[in-house]
């Protein structure tokens, strides 16, 4: 599928979306459309059900007077609220729309209206950018699909008077958007393809980017002492493995940012074993992982200005002759020891030991963990939010603030030392869960215990926004690639200026 | 309660005497003059594990020749350098009262004696500590308990000395109103269902026409012919009609300020209904009307305090229960304020009776900001535990007041998000809206529940909604997971907590809820 720019002007055939603002009024483009089609666009509205409130639509099929095989009428609410991420969504809803109709060739009208608060240029690589992740469909094993049961959109062309400046914005989005897409693709993979190994591989292929790329495998990790780590996978047959992706782009000798990702590639449970219903659900318990290569690909590919480092610990989680069991005791990299009560609380066992390898080998300056790592954030927060926790108000300010501002919304939650007291053990250092009440937050108290000398660390708990059970503008159903376009926005709003 | 007094200096001859240690292992200015032999000193030394911190108390039972007669000593942690004048924010001081009562209980002394060189608001938070704790919870043994855990705590008279016994004298005119007002909400709230039904819970609330409050009453049958829809549904099924109590506190009748209103919900015994919950820890259900307690205790303490405030309270009473005369799942209901609720879990009736309390309260007083308290979701514990309650406003001010004052009283409460758009799950085929999702996997209920009550709240009328499920209750003994300890453990005697009433006295005294 090609994505390009063009000057803004009716275009003679294929599917066209134009704009027209709260209360049916028709943007320009629009106008010229409704003379060409002697009032078609204008009769429409009249309709009543229209009446170009934000995403609303309405499709026109074949209207007389052009040879256009569909108009669009998106609705895009007054101009002057229109944000980045509206842009994006309304040029999500545009491609979803017009796909659904068989639509081969998709035109976008984005006009230079009269205030918006977004420039033109970026306003048609937003909208750009929004039918890029909505175009994203992982069908790689469908193979017995009809033809005409795939979408045939071939081409999206956004039609602007920014054209130019407009395909400049673009790259970074471009690069933004391959990453998204990179996670999207790793999360939706089922875990007897994507394996710990087959995760490494796919991490090294990044190499091409600019990355680098090293992978330990078990013995390795347990010369090193990740007594934590390979205590989960030791009941899979397949190896763990840990992979640290590194971009220098800033200065030489300047301290990273780290980005560490759970990597489960599948979650059975282990011996604590899980319930059969939706277990399928767990071949995308490596999605904390997944969002750090996708973000590493995007920094890469984009050249960002600053030194970053992503650490991926995988591993399988199964029951088996040699799993790990329930009271068992593990020594951590850290020399921390933890009882492990329920091998089911595994994700905040691996990242102990990703967290504590990221401190001794690059000593970041700040570090932010993502992972699927609680039921219980989903029963807090449900799918709009994902949990954050932090020990300094600072990232966590700028992680809410990124957040809002990429549409992948954060809400944060405490930490206190009352919770930390429910990881009390008889026999270790701590326990691995805490009991049913607080569940996230004792989990990210598990964690805070492997940070190191307060440096800024922030532990993002995406449980509930790894996988979408329906359609949303710029995010169709399945893997969301949460994360990308937030941190991405952290990284330039927070590092690179 | 215990008698308080304050002064500057004491007598302590055969009472408990409390003294200070600091972080240091050192005795304060005042323990030292006490400790003419080191005595104190010494068993501070040779006590390895008492460290001073905020929380710990050693026992030396009987000081020899000390000038002061006293009959025992309780040193109490400062959590500070014992060289420091004591400062302790409200809520330190909050909890060493907490932690001096505890340390006292199942002693002979009925009076003590506390020198800790506490300034006035310090002295009179001490105080309030102490007198919480030591009222002890209820406890319907008919023979005394012996020594353990729920041993009484025989203190009767307090001497908190201060270099400002006059001032801490007047703060403590209102926060033994304060004590007074969590007593009643925590004895009500412990009291067990047989004995604290809807009719008893009016009866309470009409003791405090006494001091000035109005009460109306509207119970049985007035309750669906007032249009009542959702809390006569969930009353039916019981024996014991519901009732909503309505009580005003207006010290002078010409002021023109429309009222705070206070909401409570008061499921004086919750079983579910027809969805009926697990047996196992049914029992504590008794306190799902922990949240009309609160209400209650606020309002005693606000018309003892004489708080010129206007105020209203409305208890949202109900027992639910599964019976023939019970409400169904997917019955419709309509609200008093003519929205149609579809129902799809019966016990999921508190956000029912608040939906009500709500409207007609909205609807007919007119307040100018609105708190509901509910012991609402056991989503929230699932978020926040035991240690805070859950916040859920749209008016930042107003939740960032009530999270201050949550703050200094140990009542913490953390900000949870009230959903902006509509829930898909809470949309109905049938009627206006669900009051909960159908059941299946994770569901966020607490929101859900957030989400359904800001239906019932016009957007320009400041309101939160404190969802206490996890703060508000006793502690289960049978519960699978041991219980986790309050932020404050020792002012908890596993009973239940009184959850609010300190935070929302606070608020109402500081005047912040005209911001």
């Amino acid at each position: 599928m090609k994505l390009g720019f063009s000057k803004r002007a009716l275009p003679e055939t294929g599917a066209l979306a134009v704009g027209v603002l709260d209360g049916g009024t028709l943007t320009p483009l629009a106008e010229e459309l409704d003379a060409l089609t002697e009032g078609a666009l204008t009769r429409a509205i009249k309709g009543g059900l229209f009446t170009g409130k934000r995403d609303q639509t309405l499709v026109l099929p074949a209207p007389a007077g052009t040879k256009l095989s569909h108009v669009l009428l998106l609705g895009l609410g007054p101009a002057a609220e229109l944000t980045a991420v509206h842009c994006q969504n309304l040029g999500g809803t545009a491609y979803g729309r017009l796909a659904a109709v068989g639509a081969e060739s998709v035109a976008i009208v984005v006009d230079d209206l009269a205030g918006l608060p977004v420039a033109p240029a970026e306003a048609a690589a937003e909208v750009a950018f929004g039918a890029r992740l909505a175009a994203y469909r992982f069908d790689r094993y469908r193979t017995s699909e009809k033809k005409e049961d795939k979408p045939r959109v071939k081409k999206i062309t956004i039609l602007t008077d920014a054209a130019r400046p407009a395909k400049t914005a673009w790259a970074a989005r471009e690069a933004l958007a391959e990453g998204v897409i990179l996670a999207r693709d790793l999360v939706s993979e089922p875990a007897n393809i994507l394996s710990p190994e087959e995760f490494a591989k796919r991490a090294q292929e990044l190499e091409a980017v600019g990355l680098t790329v090293k992978v330990l495998d078990e013995k390795e990790m347990a010369r090193l002492g990740m007594g934590a780590l390979l205590g989960v996978g030791q009941g899979s047959a397949q190896d763990s493995r840990l992979v640290t992706l590194e971009w220098a782009g800033g200065k030489k000798k300047a301290d990273p940012v780290a980005f560490v990702g759970k990597g489960v590639c599948f979650d059975s449970g282990g011996i604590s074993i899980k319930p059969a219903g939706g277990m399928e659900d767990m071949k995308w318990d490596m999605g904390g992982a997944a969002v750090v290569t996708g973000l590493m690909k995007t920094l890469a590919l984009r050249k960002a200005k600053l030194n970053a480092v992503g650490i991926l610990g995988l591993v399988e989680n199964m029951p088996s002759g040699t799993a790990q069991r329930p009271g068992d005791v593990v020594t951590s990299l850290s020399g921390q020891t933890i009882e492990v009560i329920n091998t089911d609380a595994e994700g905040r066992l691996v990242l102990a030991d990703a967290l504590t390898y990221v401190q001794d080998t690059f000593n970041p300056k700040a570090i932010i963990d993502l992972a699927t790592l609680t039921g219980a954030i989903i029963i807090s927060l449900g799918s709009e939010h994902a949990g954050l926790f932090s020990n300094d108000d600072t990232l966590a300010g700028a992680l809410a603030e990124a957040g809002l501002a990429s549409g992948e919304k954060l809400w944060r939650l405490p930490l206190d030392a009352a919770y930390d007291k429910q990881l009390k053990s008889e026999i270790a250092d701590m326990k691995n869960v805490g009991g049913r009440e607080a569940g996230s937050i004792t989990a990210a108290q598990f964690l805070k215990r492997f940070i190191k000398n307060d440096t800024p660390w922030a532990h993002l708990d995406i449980a509930g926004v790894t996988w979408s059970k329906k359609d949303s503008p710029t995010v169709p159903k399945g893997g969301t690639g949460f994360g990308v376009r937030l941190l991405d926005r952290l990284v330039s709003e927070t590092w690179e200026s | 309660m215990i008698e308080v007094e304050f002064a500057r200096r004491g007598d302590a001859d055969g009472a408990a005497l409390i003294l200070g240690v600091g972080r240091d292992r050192k005795l304060t200015t005042m323990a030292r003059a006490f400790d003419a032999r080191g005595q104190l000193q010494r068993a501070v030394k040779k006590t390895k594990a008492f460290r001073g911190k905020i929380g710990q108390s050693l026992e030396v039972p009987a000081p020899a020749g000390g000038a002061s007669g006293a009959g025992r000593v309780i040193l109490l942690g400062l959590g500070q350098p014992a060289t420091q004048a004591p400062t302790p924010g409200p809520r330190q001081a909050l909890a060493l009262g907490g932690v001096a009562a505890g340390a006292l209980a199942g002693r002979p002394e009925n009076r003590v004696v506390v020198d800790l060189g506490l300034d006035a608001e310090g002295a009179a938070r001490f105080a309030l500590g102490l007198a919480l704790r030591a009222a002890g919870r209820v406890d319907l043994a008919s023979r005394p308990r012996e020594a353990g855990d729920m041993a009484p705590v025989p203190i009767t008279r307090a001497t908190l000395l201060t270099p400002f016994p006059r001032v801490a004298a007047e703060l403590w005119e209102s926060l033994k109103e304060v004590a007074a007002g969590v007593l009643l909400a925590r004895r009500l709230t412990d009291l067990p269902a047989n004995l604290m039904d809807p009719a008893a819970m009016v009866d309470q609330a009409r003791r405090l026409t006494e001091m000035g409050v109005g009460l109306e009453v509207i119970e049985g049958p007035a309750v669906a012919a007032a249009g009542l829809g959702l809390l006569a549904a969930v009353g039916q099924g019981s024996a014991r009609p519901p009732a909503l109590a309505v009580l005003s506190w207006r010290p002078r009748p010409d002021d023109p300020r429309p009222p705070v209103m206070l909401v409570g919900k008061g499921l004086c015994f919750d079983s579910g209904g027809l969805s009926i919950k697990p047996a196992g820890g049914m029992a504590t259900m008794k306190d799902d009307m922990a949240g009309a307690a609160t209400v209650l205790g606020t309002l005693r303490a606000v018309a003892g305090a004489r708080l010129d405030v206007p105020v209203v309270g409305l208890l949202a009473l109900a027992e639910n229960m599964p019976s023939g005369s019970a409400f169904r799942p997917g019955d419709v209901l309509t609200s008093v304020s003519g929205t149609t609720v579809e129902v799809i879990d019966t016990d999921a009736e508190g956000r029912l009776v608040l939906a009500d309390a709500l409207g007609w309260g909205i609807r007919t007083l007119k307040p100018r900001a609105v708190i509901d308290l509910a012991t609402l979701t056991g989503s929230v514990v699932a978020t926040l535990g035991r240690h805070k309650g859950g916040l859920f406003s749209r008016h930042d001010d107003l939740a960032a007041a009530l999270s201050a004052h949550g703050e200094a009283t140990a009542e913490d409460l953390w900000r949870l998000p009230l959903p902006e758009d509509e829930v898909e799950e809470l949309q109905s085929p049938i009627a206006d809206i669900r009051q909960c999702a159908p059941a299946g996997g994770l569901l966020p209920d607490a929101l859900h529940a957030a989400a359904f009550l800001s239906r019932f709240v016009p957007e320009d009328v400041p309101w939160a909604h404190l969802d206490i499920a996890g703060v508000g209750c006793g502690t289960d003994p049978e519960a699978e997971d041991a219980p986790s300890p309050r932020p404050v453990p020792w002012l908890d005697d596993g009973g239940a907590p009184g959850f609010g009433v300190r935070l929302l006295f606070e608020w109402l005294r500081s005047g912040q809820e005209t911001a």
